[in-house]
């Protein structure tokens, strides 16, 4: 092959596998960037790993609150999220539960898990379904939290769990 | 001096490399919604008018691929699933805008965000009503949604509907 054209190949598997990793990768600004760091904090680092000690330096004290089981401000999360005891656990690089997606736009970070719980209609098995947690960040400080709760509901990761083995998972 | 051809060939292609590299950062900084993004918006929340609330499922494999995959966790992950469920009523007149649109609504990549509020009776005081929230995240794949999440969960069989 032609040096020239040696490049040219070059050039071309380049922009390919560059450009499937722009897919995947979602380019961030920087501020983008920095809101996916804050709210992480508390998405992995205070909700996984139980690092409740950071919540003052990473949540706004009057943080907004749309989960209907959760109190508002920054003292209703620590003392719903307190209220059984847990040491915080040493952090990992990565996650306990790895979100299917994190998906950062402007002040909004939104992180979406698979979860299974024991299936209501026949409790000898478990069933798959979906949680998300959508953060608004602002000046360094996570601002205001959504996420799929109904009132009276128990949290997603702690809903009672069949025996395995679990159902066979989707595609 | 004339250059060789296959030097300018390698020239014009070391120009567009760099011209590309340097566009990367500039996209990267702008935190606009890219055009591509922009019409992944448009034409889920357009889905979401004629064929989940309206019920024209005539239209689903206009917006949807054939092996599209739903983790809803009450119907099948598949589209007959789908237009089963959504079809199960005869159509209604599509409505020009959404009368209950999400409070947010955003893509990224291949991805599409949709954020709704609702209320329901107080399950603690019944005489009261109580504000929740769910998602519907769609994944796009050559220019159809491919799969769809959400935060339902599964109803029990005997479970009162509210």
């Amino acid at each position: 092959m032609k040096s020239s054209r040696k490049f040219a190949v070059a050039l071309a598997a380049m922009a390919i596998g560059g450009s499937f990793l722009a897919a995947q990768d979602f380019k961030l600004s920087p501020l983008e960037q920095k809101n996916l760091e804050i709210a992480t904090k508390e998405i992995r680092d205070m909700n996984q790993f139980h690092h409740f000690d950071l919540a003052p330096q990473y949540i706004a004290p009057d943080y907004i609150q749309h989960n209907p089981n959760v109190p508002p401000g920054l003292d209703g999360y620590v003392k719903y999220m307190t209220r059984f005891p847990r040491d915080p656990e040493p952090l990992t690089p990565g996650w306990k539960v790895t979100p299917v997606v994190i998906l950062t736009s402007g002040d909004l970070v939104l992180y979406l898990f698979d979860r299974t719980a024991q299936d209501p209609a026949d409790p000898s098995r478990n069933y798959s379904f979906n949680s998300v947690d959508l953060l608004r960040v602002e000046n360094g400080l996570v601002r205001e939290h959504w996420d799929g709760a109904k009132k009276g509901q128990l949290p997603s990761n702690q809903l009672p769990r069949a025996p395995e083995p679990v159902n066979p998972p989707r595609q | 001096m004339r250059l060789p051809k296959w030097k300018k060939c390698r020239f014009a292609a070391t120009l567009a490399l760099l011209l590309a590299a340097a566009c990367g950062p500039l996209a990267a900084q702008s935190k606009t919604p890219t055009p591509q993004e922009q019409a992944n918006l448009k034409m889920v929340l357009r889905w979401y008018r004629e064929v989940v609330l309206a019920g024209h499922v005539d239209l689903a494999r206009k917006y949807m691929a054939e092996d599209y995959v739903d983790h809803d966790p009450n119907r099948q992950p598949t589209l007959a699933s789908f237009v089963e469920h959504f079809g199960g009523k005869p159509p209604r007149p599509i409505a020009p805008t959404l009368s209950h649109p999400p409070i947010r609504a955003y893509a990224k990549g291949d991805y599409v965000v949709l954020l709704w509020e609702w209320e329901d009776k107080d399950p603690a005081n019944p005489s009261a009503m109580y504000k929740y929230n769910s998602f519907d995240i769609v994944r796009i794949q050559n220019g159809k949604i491919q799969e769809h999440w959400d935060t339902d969960r599964k109803t029990p069989p005997d479970a009162a509907r509210q």
